[in-house]
């Protein structure tokens, strides 16, 4: 299992850091999982619909990569805008492997969004609190 | 004194000198001239055609050994000077050479990269011709490429 953290990039969006794989997989792992919250449950489907034969490939491509989800494994290279930088770039998985990392994907996004919300929440109670102590009104 | 007297004494101590002469520097006519106590031109006419017959059966004058060595030195000197000129030379002939050749594998190198990223766009194209991209109703970042039976 690929292992990775995530961290917060310099535009606020979540990203996932893989430490213990080399460089160019790294980066692309880090490129195929993107941080919509909608992107997991997405690619999940179209993997779902690949499996089923309902698709005969399936995949998305975004600023950083271009992923292919063939019956037995994924691509992911980089995008086309950058290719003419570096063509060797590409990373295969098998299924259960991109199934399980946007498993793994998914639910820390989940989390970070939910601690996110949990941080802001925390703000405004203590806003509340710092009002009624000092008495201040019309919030 | 007649000169055939003359003759035949200057003759004797000449072949003396001669006798002991061992390079042709041992053997001048001014020197035998010295002995004689004669001009050198007076010792020509009298017995100038065989002196320089006698001279030239001696080898040519001996050059001190010091000399000798100061100029195998000198020659030496400069063989090395040229063989140091020659290595610089080839020195840099291989250097150009090797860069020339860096050079050109930097430069297919290049085009090789660009081929190959040419082949990799065309093979994406050819796909692109049976995928379908699906519409989304927001901008998320990503697209999906979908390929149909």
């Amino acid at each position: 299992v690929k292992k990775f953290r995530l961290e917060v990039s310099a535009n606020g969006q979540p990203r996932a850091v893989f430490e213990e794989e080399e460089a160019t997989s790294a980066l692309l792992l880090s490129g195929f999982l993107h941080p919509s919250l909608l992107f997991v449950p997405d690619m999940l489907h179209e993997i779902s619909l690949v499996e089923r034969r309902a698709l005969r490939t399936s995949g998305f491509e975004s600023e950083a990569v271009r992923a292919l989800f063939h019956g037995n494994m994924v691509e992911v290279e980089s995008a086309e805008h950058l290719i003419k930088r570096d063509v060797t770039r590409k990373v295969v998985l098998s299924l259960d492997e991109a199934k399980l990392l946007l498993f793994e994907w998914g639910a820390a996004l989940l989390r970070w969004h939910m601690e996110q919300n949990v941080e802001a929440k925390g703000s405004v109670e203590l806003r509340y609190k710092q009002i009624e102590l000092n008495g201040e009104a019309n919030i | 004194v007649k000169a055939s007297d003359r003759k035949h004494e200057v003759l004797r101590v000449m072949h003396e000198i001669y006798a002991k002469a061992h390079t042709q520097d041992d053997f001048t006519a001014t020197k035998i001239a010295r002995v004689i106590s004669i001009s050198t031109v007076w010792f020509y006419r009298l017995v100038g055609q065989e002196f320089i017959e006698l001279r030239s059966q001696l080898p040519g004058s001996r050059k001190p050994k010091e000399a000798t060595i100061g100029k195998l030195k000198k020659l030496i000197k400069e063989l090395r000077a040229q063989i140091r000129t020659l290595n610089t030379r080839l020195k840099n002939a291989a250097f150009e050479e090797t860069a020339e050749a860096i050079r050109m594998i930097e430069r297919l190198d290049d085009e090789n990269r660009s081929l190959r990223a040419d082949v990799v766009l065309l093979r994406r194209r050819l796909d692109q011709r049976e995928q379908v991209i699906i519409p989304q109703y927001q901008d998320l970042g990503y697209r999906i490429l979908r390929s149909y039976y």
